[in-house]
């Protein structure tokens, strides 16, 4: 199903499809790294997943930190790179993480919208809104 | 806590109609709390309040993956000023709607139930809250 928020304006213009229901089992965080059974999430009172030695707190450096725990690295793009998983990471001050993405194919992203549903799109459709931009892409090996 | 039956009259013109105002609810709770009609009415208009309440935060919030951010929402923090009352609401809407109110649950009765190993995993955290809740007498 095709959908378009106010809160995504450019989900008017490229894909922005809805891929699941409301689901309060995870979050954008675990998603982006294929996980559907858990939230992450550095809370300050250690309710939610977020592993022991990766700072807890949302700055963008910190949700780094935690893909490389999980096996990415920093590369430069969202090229599409055969062997390869990449996620994205947004925010709206370039201080704080407000969401991650992960890649699909050539063409599409998948995202956990919060405690809502999945979607799939283009990193434009999602970006320069609720989540503002991508600040850092990584990668991993497929198939490790 | 906050007396919802009282919320829609909380803006007193003058200072004689305040100290009017503050007489009419502390007769309430000085000579009718104990009443069960009185009690059964308050637990129907907390119900309501909170649906509305809930309605309006999980609408504003449920793009948002940061749950402490959600707990600054307005709608969120008049939630946690009911109180000890509300905990059986939140705890049922835990069981009910997988709705994440465990921060909430924490700050209002000063206890984390949620093991350790469950951390992140909404169903185990739930089944936690929901054993809390049947030892204590909440549901």
């Amino acid at each position: 199903m095709a959908i378009s928020f106010q809160q995504f304006p450019n989900s008017q213009r490229e894909p922005f499809t809805k891929t699941s229901d409301f689901d309060t089992s995870y979050n954008c965080i675990a998603w982006a790294a294929e996980d559907s059974s858990r939230w992450y999430e550095p809370d300050p009172v250690g309710i939610f997943f977020w592993p022991v030695g990766i700072p807890r707190n949302y700055s963008i450096k910190a949700y780094i930190a935690l893909y490389q725990y999980l096996g990415y690295e920093c590369c430069d793009d969202g090229e599409f790179e055969a062997g390869y998983e990449k996620v994205a990471i947004f925010s709206v001050d370039n201080v704080t993480a407000s969401h991650a993405s992960r890649q699909l194919n050539v063409s599409s992203w998948t995202s956990k919208l919060g405690k809502d549903m999945d979607v799939s799109h283009s990193i434009f459709s999602i970006s320069g809104g609720y989540y503002g931009n991508v600040v850092q892409f990584l990668k991993r090996q497929a198939n490790r | 806590m906050n007396n919802v039956l009282f919320e829609n009259y909380s803006d007193a013109l003058t200072m004689e109609a305040d100290i009017v105002e503050r007489e009419r609810e502390r007769s309430f709770n000085v000579y009718l709390t104990n009443n069960e009609y009185i009690t059964k009415m308050y637990i129907e208009a907390l119900q309501l309040h909170f649906e509305k309440l809930k309605a309006k935060w999980l609408s504003d919030t449920r793009l948002n993956s940061n749950s402490y951010l959600s707990t600054q929402h307005p709608a969120y923090l008049k939630i946690l000023s009911f109180g000890q009352h509300i905990v059986p609401f939140l705890i049922r809407d835990l069981r009910d709607n997988k709705i994440h109110w465990f921060l909430a649950l924490s700050t209002l009765t000063g206890v984390n139930p949620i093991q350790e190993q469950h951390a992140g995993k909404i169903d185990d955290m739930i089944a936690d809250w929901l054993r809390w809740g049947e030892q204590n007498g909440m549901i």
